[in-house]
């Protein structure tokens, strides 16, 4: 894991500082709302339904146990003692109070945690692979730049009032687990002939009201380019994104608007222009943080990872399922059926031999999604630092990882899971969902999703359980900002408002990894209580087309929308 | 109307100031070629920011400063913060003007503590007061590493 060194801790220290004579500013009256909102945004806090909503930053998803064990102080001391994981890796906190925010930033500091823009109209959190570093299929460790650009993209003075939020997603691997084409801008690191990473350079992708899967606007972009590069592409979306209308601010339309060519040539004018200099000391700091990203040992030993992975026999090319028969080495009849559904459903292909990547449900059947009590967060950073070199990981569907277990502990360590609640074995199966936070707790919401997720996880669940479906994404959102990433999820769920009635509408077939794609929209919009049993029959038509490994993407690629359009309004059929 | 230069120093100046030089505003001439052309023969820019929201004005004088054709003096005026001071200078600017309504607003004593802040660390190379950037001032100490 990165560790801070004392200049990123005074950056860090600097800002809290100066956040706590914000605040002081704000609570005595010399400034008002309308002049403290850009500050609090800056920093992260938001004003939701009932409260103060503070956003905390995870950089490329990854925590220590101690940052777990601070996460859980503030939960308990500060909120309500629980936190949201949300699809940006990061963590929110519903119901801090604004006289407390500035000591909430000082505990952050202390295990280098920060809240620095994680809202505004600025660079936003940088995420990546939650498998970051140990995925059995990847080309390049994606966290190194990761960092690099974390630290670029902090309190830069030219990106601080952009037209809108920007969100950076890069992946190591040519399996997208980051949703790279559907960020603003996604960065797919690879190898070129000669072995050196290079960068394929995606913009423009996004969801919201416009979705949009981004377009490659330069490829193979070296190391030493890429940061004056990134500049450019930012400072001509700075000039030329659009500023009357936010819904058309970001750079999805900029880029539809005037074309790929068009972008590109503007871009390749503003990199010339961009005095290089500036960026002479990249490349030095680049290998300096590949160094302070200090492996556990066991992956020390190996001298060259890549070339093992690709030779050996052990790789399992289809990282998303390792059959549970190999990781445990003994038939299943030796193991009691809970613990085998846990193998074959949480855990990932892991590059080293002895060791699997496991990951941790936060999505218990009838829970809010991405939620975790203080109480668990303590229990996964003691688990981590049983299990996995004390480290955690924040995955883009809400989940939890644990990157480094030994598979020899894999038993007792579900055994451990299951003691805290922690052993849901539903990872990519529908009841998995991703939803937002929906009329619950946010202002924008027109319907409720959490409710809803609860209701379909509890429908589902028997089901998914008995058959042995590949990886099926369900995603929730309450309003059409599409904060749960509907567009892109296999079975996408929109609750919207019709005549003070929640609607929901339902796109199928969006899909988020490499090949990326936005949902079909079905038919007419379902009731609350339609939904659950509507999911279950998309569910079943999936089974009864679906081939043999097949996951849910590439099934209603092949057979189209038909049979699942008329899954869904089935009754209707009949009766029409 | 006042003159905060990089320098640190402040200086009062008339209603008109920020009119003099060409005035290139930020949210409607971004980097055309009518904007180069009008900068040809000049050697003050002042750049107009719309409103504390838009930051166009950032990327305007950044570009400007960057160009290896406009070699004169960089301004900003228009709407702006402490904070943007800040950020301005970062940018490059060589000077912010402030009108008399920001300046009694957030007071004497905020401009100056903007002007002159303690500590200014970025990442990346700024040429304001030629501080060296974290990443500039960890290189001897990442050789020493190898």
């Amino acid at each position: 894991m990165y560790q801070y060194d004392e200049f990123d801790q005074q950056l860090v220290d600097q800002r809290s500082d100066e956040f706590r004579q914000q605040v002081k500013r704000r609570l005595s009256g010399a400034i008002s709302e309308e002049e403290f909102k850009p500050v609090r945004l800056m920093n992260g806090l938001y004003l939701q339904l009932h409260a103060y909503m503070l956003r905390v930053a995870i950089p490329y998803g990854v925590l220590s146990s101690a940052q777990m064990r601070k996460l859980a102080y503030i939960a308990d001391r500060y909120d309500r003692g629980y936190g949201h994981f949300t699809t940006r890796q990061n963590i929110q906190f519903n119901w801090p109070s604004l006289v407390d925010t500035p000591d909430i930033l000082d505990k952050l500091a202390s295990v280098q945690m920060h809240a620095i823009q994680t809202s505004g109209n600025c660079i936003r959190n940088i995420t990546t692979d939650p498998f970051a570093g140990v995925a059995a299929d990847e080309a390049v460790d994606p966290r190194p730049l990761a960092e690099l650009l974390r630290q670029w993209s902090t309190l830069h003075p030219e990106f601080r009032y952009l037209p809108r939020k920007f969100k950076f997603a890069i992946t190591g691997s040519e399996r997208d687990r980051a949703a790279i084409k559907v960020h603003d801008i996604g960065l797919q690191l690879k190898r070129d002939t000669n072995d050196n990473v290079v960068v394929d350079v995606w913009a423009g992708g996004g969801q919201g009201r416009t979705p949009k899967i981004a377009q490659c606007i330069s490829k193979d972009v070296s190391l030493q380019e890429l940061l004056p590069y990134l500049e450019a592409l930012m400072r001509v979306y700075n000039q030329h994104g659009r500023r009357d209308n936010k819904y058309k601010a970001r750079i999805k339309i900029l880029l539809a608007e005037i074309g790929l060519p068009a972008l590109q040539e503007e871009v390749e004018k503003a990199f010339n222009i961009i005095d290089r200099s500036r960026f002479a000391s990249v490349a030095a700091e680049l290998a300096r943080l590949s160094k302070r990203f200090i492996a556990p040992a066991y992956l020390q030993k190996i001298a060259d990872i890549r070339t093992r992975v690709a030779t050996s026999e052990t790789v399992v090319n289809d990282v998303i399922k390792v059959p549970a028969s190999e990781l445990i080495g003994t038939h299943p009849s030796s193991v009691s059926a809970e613990y085998w559904r846990w193998l074959s459903r949480n855990i990932r292909a892991h590059r080293h031999i002895e060791h699997a990547i496991v990951v941790i449900s936060l999505k218990p059947i009838g829970g809010i999604p991405g939620d975790a009590s203080a109480e668990q967060m303590r229990a996964l950073a003691d688990i981590a630092d049983e299990f996995s070199s004390g480290e955690l990981r924040i995955t883009h569907r809400q989940n939890v990882v644990l990157p480094h277990v030994r598979k020899d502990t894999l038993e007792t360590l579900w055994q451990r899971l299951t003691d805290a609640g922690l052993a849901t074995s539903n990872v990519d199966l529908p009841s998995d969902i991703i939803a937002c936070p929906g009329m619950d707790y946010c202002a924008l919401a027109t319907a409720r999703s959490i409710p809803v997720a609860q209701e379909i996880a509890r429908t589902i669940r028997a089901k998914e359980q008995s058959a042995s479906p590949g990886a099926v994404s369900v995603n929730i959102s309450g309003c059409i900002n599409a904060c749960a990433h509907h567009h892109v999820a296999n079975i996408g769920i929109l609750g919207l408002d019709r005549n003070g009635v929640e609607n929901y509408q339902i796109t199928l077939g969006g899909r988020s990894d490499e090949n990326a794609r936005v949902g079909e929209r079905m038919g007419r919009g379902l009731l609350a209580e339609e939904i659950g049993p509507a999911v279950e029959r998309i569910f079943d038509t999936y089974m009864d087309a679906r081939l043999p490994d097949e996951d849910f993407g590439d099934t209603y690629q092949r057979v189209g929308k038909a049979p699942f359009k008329q899954a869904i309004y089935r009754e209707e059929n009949a009766t029409a | 109307m006042r003159l905060l230069k990089a320098d640190g120093t402040i200086h009062k100046v008339g209603a008109n100031a920020a009119e003099s030089g060409v005035v290139l505003n930020a949210d409607s001439m971004v980097n055309s070629d009518e904007w180069r052309q009008s900068l040809v023969s000049t050697d003050v820019a002042v750049v107009n920011f719309a409103s504390v929201a838009d930051g166009r004005g950032f990327s305007v004088v950044a570009e400007l400063r960057e160009d290896s054709q406009y070699t004169g003096q960089i301004y900003a005026s228009g709407s702006t913060n402490p904070e943007q001071l800040t950020l301005a200078f970062q940018c490059d600017c060589d000077g912010v003007f402030i009108d008399d309504n920001s300046w009694q607003r957030y007071g004497e004593q905020t401009w100056k503590a903007a002007l002159n802040p303690d500590v200014r660390h970025s990442y990346l190379r700024y040429r304001w007061h030629a501080v060296a950037s974290i990443w500039e001032q960890r290189q001897p100490v990442s050789e020493n590493n190898r």
